[in-house]
């Protein structure tokens, strides 16, 4: 009986007890190892010193963390809004989807960071080739997702919505829009985290405000305690925006909230 | 077979129908007439292609030869013209009970809040008052079953295909929803062709039960092989009737 108990779901409090639990065990590991001198503190500050480091440059931070979340907002909206017109016109056109459905995945093989310097050639050191940037990466796992819920729609529900003399619009608007909502944002969950690490990526390479900006000059000056604090501002700002996102999905598919009844 | 008769609702004549692009030939030389406020089955064992012939019914498909006549008109390869009831229910998850089966009014270009009065006004006649808010998910198998006979309805037809509507259903339920069906399609007129494995339910429902019979995937087209009238005068509970029993066997006969 006992076993058969200890076998279900996990509570609530369990759920948060042990990742937090893990969490601080990793930063006491981490905090032992450099005060105890297992590995040089020149190589690896430890936690405490990368928290004094954000308090100190809180403001700077805050400065070059607005242009990154401009930069990101922008290019995922843009990306967004890419990755959705391709994955209708490759949903609505059998043959524009055989055409391009290799080309969008060899495009996802290149790197970032190999594409990231010709945008730099090509668009200079504005917002241009960031946005780019971010619009190459994020386009993708929003086409990809869309698409998929575009095609998983259950023939018999465009059969039905056909004998009841809909179109072809209707039949999109009505039942493959909304029925693939959620694949669209777990496509938009991923695409919320590479267009944070897309935007620092692409300011590495050249800017003049923005965390890519600022890790290229903290590293340059081996303030590594500096280096952490803006590695964990990245972390924060890409699980927020996750957050914002599956908030979002809340709001737009309230059915979702709903549990089901026995027949 | 069903007399050809001028008062029939739905008629199929001759139709001859495939699978896989004219490949394999599915049945052959299907023709049925149902009347207003009848109901017919259509019976055959899995993979006969019985939901192939409601399809063509419903114009989702053409058939290779004949055609299908609602009310004298031809409407072969044309949807609307019948309503059709899928074998799931297909209720759509986003929509609230009401807008599901409001859906065919809306479809059809009626404002939403005209749909949504128009359909509250049957939810009591079809057993499903106070859910009209809920989502799908909220609502048990036989209740989202009466939504879509209520959808089905309110595609304005006086003809309804009807694919295994109860099969999805627990013993209890099946019995309940298949006597509220009964009633109901013969208050409101509706000539109904049902199709299904479950010969009780064929002999329960239906005032004639057409046999369909062949394996197309083997090669052998299927065609109705034989009808069987069901008696609906009689008294008291017809299924402890020896009526119900010999339908019941004159249809298992048939099917072999």
């Amino acid at each position: 009986m006992s076993r058969n108990m200890g076998a279900s779901a996990p509570s609530n409090a369990r759920k948060v007890v042990v990742p937090l639990v893990t969490t601080i065990v990793t930063i006491a590991v981490w905090w032992f190892v450099v005060h105890v001198g297992f590995v040089p503190n020149f190589l690896l500050p430890g936690p405490d010193q990368a928290v004094m480091a954000f308090v100190e440059d809180a403001p700077l931070l805050a400065e070059h963390a607005a242009t990154t979340l401009a930069e990101a907002a922008l290019g995922l909206a843009l990306g967004t809004l890419v990755g959705f017109v391709i994955a209708v016109l490759m949903d609505r056109f059998e043959t524009l989807y055989l055409a391009i459905n290799p080309i969008i995945t060899v495009s996802q093989t290149i790197p970032t960071i190999a594409i990231a310097p010709l945008l730099v050639l090509w668009f200079g050191y504005g917002l241009v080739p960031k946005v780019l940037l971010i619009v190459l990466t994020t386009f993708f796992p929003i086409t990809v997702s869309l698409v998929g819920g575009f095609r998983s729609v259950d023939p018999d529900v465009v059969d039905l919505m056909r004998t009841m003399n809909a179109s072809n619009w209707q039949i999109f608007v009505h039942a493959k829009l909304p029925l693939a909502l959620e694949p669209f944002f777990s496509g938009l969950r991923i695409s919320a985290t590479y267009a944070i690490v897309g935007a620092v990526v692409a300011e590495w390479l050249g800017g003049f405000s923005g965390l890519g900006v600022y890790m290229t000059r903290v590293r340059k000056s081996f303030s590594y305690d500096k280096m952490f604090a803006v590695i964990t501002l990245i972390s924060v700002l890409s699980l927020a925006l996750m957050k914002g996102i599956d908030v979002l999905a809340r709001v737009c598919m309230p059915w979702t909230r709903q549990k089901g009844k026995e027949s | 077979m069903t007399p050809a008769t001028d008062d029939a609702a739905l008629r199929a004549e001759g139709l001859t129908l495939s699978w896989d692009g004219g490949e394999t030939i599915v049945a052959r030389n299907v023709n049925l007439a149902v009347r207003r406020g009848e109901t017919l089955c259509l019976v055959g064992k899995s993979g006969c292609g019985k939901t192939t012939i409601l399809h063509a019914l419903s114009g989702l498909t053409t058939p290779m030869e004949g055609r299908v006549l609602v009310h004298g008109k031809d409407v072969t390869g044309k949807p609307g013209s019948v309503s059709y009831m899928l074998q799931k229910d297909m209720l759509l998850p986003h929509l609230r009970v009401i807008d599901n089966v409001a859906l065919p009014l809306t479809l059809g270009g009626t404002p939403r809040s005209e749909a949504r009065d128009k359909a509250a006004n049957l939810f009591e006649r079809f057993g499903l008052a106070g859910t009209e808010l809920e989502w799908p998910s909220q609502l048990s198998g036989g209740m989202r079953q009466r939504a879509a006979f209520l959808r089905t309805y309110l595609m304005g037809n006086d003809v309804v295909l009807l694919d295994e509507p109860f099969s999805a259903l627990d013993a209890l339920t099946r019995v309940d929803l298949r006597n509220w069906w009964l009633q109901i399609s013969c208050e409101l007129g509706i000539a109904s062709l049902i199709i299904t494995h479950d010969v009780d339910e064929a002999v329960s429902l239906s005032s004639s039960v057409l046999v369909l019979k062949g394996r197309p995937a083997e090669g052998v087209p299927s065609s109705i092989v034989g009808e069987v009238s069901i008696p609906r005068n009689v008294e008291g509970d017809f299924s402890l009737t020896h009526e119900y029993v010999d339908c019941k066997r004159q249809v298992l006969d048939l099917l072999g």
